[in-house]
């Protein structure tokens, strides 16, 4: 065998003894160490196994549901298990190691599920992580099989914070968990409630969070804040509910007094007061009522208008007589229970003024305390009605005497320019019987008003005016419309007195009574101009509606008298700055309503202002600015239209035989110009001919003259066209030609428009035999070009010839000489001859349809005519 | 049980040793020395294979108990959520319908780290031992052990990769426990194991001509 390393030198090994085990070993040895420690560790932490008895594994999961201890994970559930007797299952828990020193007799285990209510969500967490099972730890030997509860053990008392212990008759809405309110805050909860030992009352766990344990103290009262409650009866109802939690889930409320001083002793016992009012504290009055009288719990007592307490309890006395009422009054109302001190009940009523404060509606009436000045005294006995005549603490007292009632009552109020001032006290009849007298209160600071002279006036019934504008614009005076009251003012006389306490005074039935007419109340009208005004009938004028002028209130109207000769007298006051306007030439109208008018130039409506229309008013204006000023208590005369009060001519009455139409309010025109107003038609005979009353303009005092004459001018439709088109929408007017004679007042109308007129230009009548094709409006041509018209037309007074009334334009006049030629050129001009032909000649369209006259002049020999020079109208076109 | 083997000698019977970085032949009595080609350290035998090769072993072995005992990982969501273990993991899985997944972490988790300690115990004990049967399936063995060894590192890997991932915090998160740095020191271990082991021990072991016993010896120089 040869080898390689034959070639080299020997090499001597030199051989090391390797003592003792290869360090190699340290490995299994190192692994084995951490083995060992993870593996004893893993089972120092394995935890205690304990059986907790459930009755049902609903919610119990093995491997997840955990157990858990002030939301620490302290075990989990290993398995569950059927008990033998079917009725319960087991729930094998491993528990952590660190939890055996609760794992004792009286620890307490109950699962947790979710609770979500109004008053909050309990064991949100479980949603997410399942159901869990929460424990209490109890005292005493190690344990390792428990019961589970139902529900969860009270909270244990360890927390930071107050323990209170509440007795209540009834745990009505109150649940574990309920909240404890303090001001609606939040501030501790119900933890347990039960029965107490004896069964008799519920003991209720509270707990008041540490920042809120000052609240309580001895003196502390809590009412239950659950719920809703509804008390109600007829005079009242009464609304109370804690918050919206508190509805649902129920909690409580407590109040400490502001000045209590005392501090909680420990395990003082507090109630729980069934509602906030029984919470409340107060001096106990007792008060004695007839049977019959209307408290009830809760009653409110007051004093001066301040509610001072209320009725806590009823009861009725052994013979049914009494009605024993336990007043709880306010501590600070001591000074006012003294003997002497009255109480009474108003008698409920529901009236108009109650609405002014709807929560008097709801409260009901309550008891009303008036104050003595005698010893302090806690036990009364209520009068049957209110006292008619009770001293007031502070204002004026003051009589009044009626011979009536009237509407007033307790309460009424006493205005002073509608402000309320005062108010009835109380009511009854003189001893005779024969008067009633009234007492009512001024207030302190407005007794200066009432002086020796001051009259005073029921502001009661309708008088008052519960108008329209009344309930817009003085809604305040509506109560006392309804609901009675007393009004008053002081004239101002010189010799004024103050009144002392009880001074009498009569009361009026109304202001007109108790101003005389509006005569005393000087100050207000001294710088004001009354005059008068005269109407056939009132209207619907009231008093205090405005007197407009150019629709700006100037004045009102004071009142309204009926005169002797059957006619209205209406006073006006004119306020002072507008005393000017009022003169002699000052025509007045009634303003009340709409006037309206149809015309030519459309429909006119016309009302003096919103107010006017609905209240009435009167306007007035002046004829002319040089008027003498009007003095005062002026009479003047009411017209009923504007347009009638200053209508500036005289009326006039025309007669018209039967014919067309003629209405009331049609205008009388003259050139277009409307010269009167229809004012009155009246028919006097079958035939229809009708008498007619026109009220005529300043300038239409030029038809009031003999010779004026006036016909109906009703729409007529010929041919050429139409006659009058503006009555076909307006209805027929009256057309006038004023006369020039003497003034004349009364004329016949003519049936139809008058052939002759007086027409502006130059008026003269053609004769002719036959009228042929001429109607009224056809035209006069002079060279084709049209410079006149025809009028109208008559039988000339022998009836052989027909006159033509022809008009020619003034400019035009001058063409007519007495030399001139006229000629019918209407119709169709037809010439035949053999050689001529057919030959047709027209002057134009308009006079073929509705005829036409021509003339031609002669140059030479040139003789102006003047109106009514008549001429011949030849047939044909004269040979030249 | 006759292996019916041709009969042969190893390269230490005629005075050569082997590089066993790059395969240069080598003179027997260059042992201890470097080789002149790769500069690797030359030995006919690794030396103190057995005792490396056991010891790992027994480490993993000592270790697998708290690697499949303790929760490798713990998956929170919303708060919920428990350290696993191997086993309840892939009971969990299985639970779940997730058979493939299951079974690829059963083999990769537990039957090849079993598989490769049985393996290497067999094969330490067939060298201490010098048991003459079934060698050349023991190496074939011993090939399959080293190439899968790998794949238990699966566990590992995947459990990092989550515990990196996801963090999404209350949502879900997921924390790697203890059981896993055992697993993991397991597979290196076993790893470790199959690395010293030198399989030309169970071929020194078979010829009854050679003087086991200065073969040994010279082993555990």
């Amino acid at each position: 065998m040869s080898t390689p390393q034959a070639d080299n030198a020997p090499v001597t090994p030199s051989i090391k003894r390797h003592r003792g085990p290869s360090v190699v070993w340290l490995l299994p040895f190192l692994a084995a160490i951490i083995a060992g420690w993870l593996v004893v560790k893993n089972y120092q932490d394995a935890g205690i196994m304990i059986e907790v008895q459930f009755e049902t594994a609903e919610g119990l999961e093995a491997g997840v549901t955990k157990v858990m201890y002030r939301g620490l994970p302290t075990g989990k559930i290993k398995s569950l298990k059927l008990n033998e007797d079917l009725k319960s299952v087991t729930a094998i828990i491993e528990m952590e190691k660190e939890a055996s020193e609760i794992l004792v007799d009286g620890t307490r285990f109950w699962l947790v599920k979710p609770q979500i209510s109004l008053s909050g969500v309990k064991g949100l967490d479980t949603l997410l992580s399942g159901y869990y099972i929460e424990l209490q730890p109890g005292q005493g030997k190690e344990r390792f099989s428990f019961i589970a509860d139902n529900e969860p053990a009270p909270p244990l008392k360890d927390r930071q914070g107050l323990y209170l212990s509440l007795l209540a008759d009834s745990a009505q809405s109150i649940q574990r968990g309920a909240k404890v309110y303090y001001r609606q805050i939040e501030v501790g909860e119900v933890i347990n409630f039960g029965l107490t030992d004896n069964a008799e009352q519920i003991r209720i766990e509270l707990f008041i969070e540490p920042p809120y344990r000052h609240l309580i103290t001895d003196n502390t009262r809590f009412w239950n804040a659950s719920g809703i409650s509804l008390k109600a009866n007829l005079s009242r109802v009464d609304l109370r509910f804690g918050s919206l939690a508190a509805i649902i889930a129920g909690g409580i409320s407590f109040y400490t007094p502001p000045d209590d001083t005392s501090v909680l002793t420990p395990d003082h016992k507090f109630h729980l007061f069934a509602d906030f009012e029984a919470a409340e504290d107060g001096i106990v009055v007792n008060v004695q009522f007839p049977a019959r009288t209307s408290v009830h719990e809760g009653t409110r007592v007051i004093s001066e208008g301040i509610q001072i307490g209320r009725v806590q309890s009823l009861q009725l006395s052994e013979d049914l007589q009494t009605l024993n009422a336990r007043l709880l009054i306010d501590p600070r109302a001591r000074p006012l229970l003294r003997s002497g001190s009255q109480f009474w009940l108003p008698k409920p009523k529901l009236s108009l003024t109650r609405l002014q404060n709807i929560g008097d509606l709801i409260q009901g009436s309550a008891i009303i305390l008036q104050p003595g000045t005698g010893e302090a005294q806690f036990n009364f006995t209520a009068l049957n009605t209110p006292p008619a005549h009770r001293p007031a603490i502070s204002g004026l007292n003051i009589r009044l005497e009626s011979d009536r009632l009237g509407s007033l009552d307790y309460g009424s109020p006493v205005m002073y320019r509608q402000i309320p001032v005062g108010e009835v006290s109380g009511y009854e009849l003189n001893p005779d019987g024969t008067k009633v007298l009234i007492y009512a209160t001024i207030k302190e600071q407005y007794a200066g008003l009432v002086k020796h002279n001051s009259r005073f006036w029921e502001e009661s019934g309708i008088h008052l005016k519960a108008d329209v504008d009344g309930v817009e614009f003085e809604s305040g005076s509506l109560s006392s419309v309804i609901n009675g009251g007393i009004g008053f003012f002081t004239p101002d006389t010189k010799d004024q007195q103050s009144v002392g306490q009880e001074h009498p005074f009569h009361l009026f039935r109304n202001f007109d009574n108790a101003s005389k007419q509006g005569r005393l109340l000087y100050k207000e009208n001294a710088d004001k101009l009354a005059i008068r005004v005269q109407a056939d009938t009132l209207g619907s004028l009231t008093s205090g509606a405005p007197v407009l002028y150019k629709q700006l209130p100037v004045g009102t109207i004071s009142y309204y008298a009926l005169a002797d000769d059957d006619s209205v007298i209406v006073h006006l006051l004119i306020d002072k700055p507008y005393r000017h306007l009022v003169t002699d030439q000052s025509r007045f109208w009634n303003a009340s309503g709409v006037d309206a008018s149809l015309s030519r130039s459309g429909v006119k409506i016309h009302s003096e202002s919103m107010q006017t229309l609905l209240r009435g008013g009167i306007a007035f204006d002046n004829l002319s600015d040089h008027g003498k000023a009007a003095v005062r208590r002026q009479l003047f005369k009411l017209y009923n239209t504007r347009s009638k009060a200053l209508q500036k001519g005289p009326d006039i009455t025309v007669t018209f035989p039967a014919g067309p139409n003629i209405t009331v309010g049609a205008n009388v025109y003259f050139k277009g110009l409307i010269m009167g107003r229809v004012e009155q038609v009246r028919l006097l005979d079958s035939q229809g001919s009708a008498e007619t009353k026109i009220a005529l303009t300043e300038e239409g005092a030029l038809l009031a003259r003999q010779g004026s004459r006036f016909w109906i001018a009703a729409a007529r439709i010929n041919l050429s066209g139409v006659d009058y088109p503006e009555t076909l929408i307006a209805g027929n007017h009256i057309e006038a030609l004023p006369g020039s004679g003497e003034r004349q007042l009364s004329f016949t109308g003519l049936p139809e428009s008058p052939a002759e007129r007086n027409l502006p230009g130059l008026n003269i009548v053609l004769q002719t035999e036959q009228l042929g094709a001429i109607d009224i409006n056809s035209n006069i041509y002079y060279r084709g070009m049209p410079v006149g018209y025809v009028s109208g037309y008559e039988l000339s007074d022998d009836g052989h010839r027909v006159k033509l009334f022809v008009n020619i334009k003034s400019r035009y006049s001058k063409l007519v000489t007495k030399a001139s030629k006229f000629w019918n050129i209407g119709g169709i001009d037809a010439e035949f001859g053999i050689f001529k032909g057919l030959k047709v000649e027209t002057t134009n369209l308009e006079s073929l349809v509705q005829g036409g006259i021509a003339f031609s002049t002669p140059e030479d020999n040139a003789q102006p005519v003047s109106s009514g020079y008549q001429f011949e109208l030849l047939e044909e076109e004269p040979d030249t | 049980m006759a292996d019916h083997l041709p009969q042969y000698h190893s390269a230490r019977e005629r005075g050569y040793l082997l590089c066993t970085d790059c395969e240069k032949l080598h003179s027997i009595s260059q042992e201890g020395a470097h080789c002149d080609r790769c500069g690797a350290r030359l030995h006919s035998r690794i030396p103190n294979s057995l005792s490396l090769s056991w010891a790992s072993l027994l480490a993993a072995v000592l270790l697998f108990l708290p690697a499949n005992l303790l929760p490798i990982m713990t998956f929170k969501s919303f708060g919920q959520g428990e350290p696993n273990t191997i086993l309840g993991g892939i009971l969990h899985l299985l639970e779940q319908d997730m058979l493939l997944i299951g079974l690829v972490v059963l083999i990769a988790s537990i039957v090849v780290p079993v598989l490769k300690i049985i393996a290497m115990t067999i094969l330490l004990c067939t060298v201490q031992f010098r048991l003459q049967t079934n060698l050349r399936q023991k190496t074939i063995m011993f090939r399959i052990v080293e190439w899968i060894g790998r794949w238990s590192m699966l566990d590992i890997f995947v459990i990092g990769i989550l515990v990196a991932l996801v963090q999404l915090g209350n949502i879900a998160h997921i924390e790697g426990n203890d059981g896993a740095t055992a697993f993991a020191v397991v597979v290196l271990l076993t790893m470790f194991s199959a690395l010293s082991f030198d399989t030309r021990l169970i071929w020194d072991n078979r010829k009854p001509d050679l003087p086991s016993g200065v073969s040994d010896k010279k082993d555990e120089q």
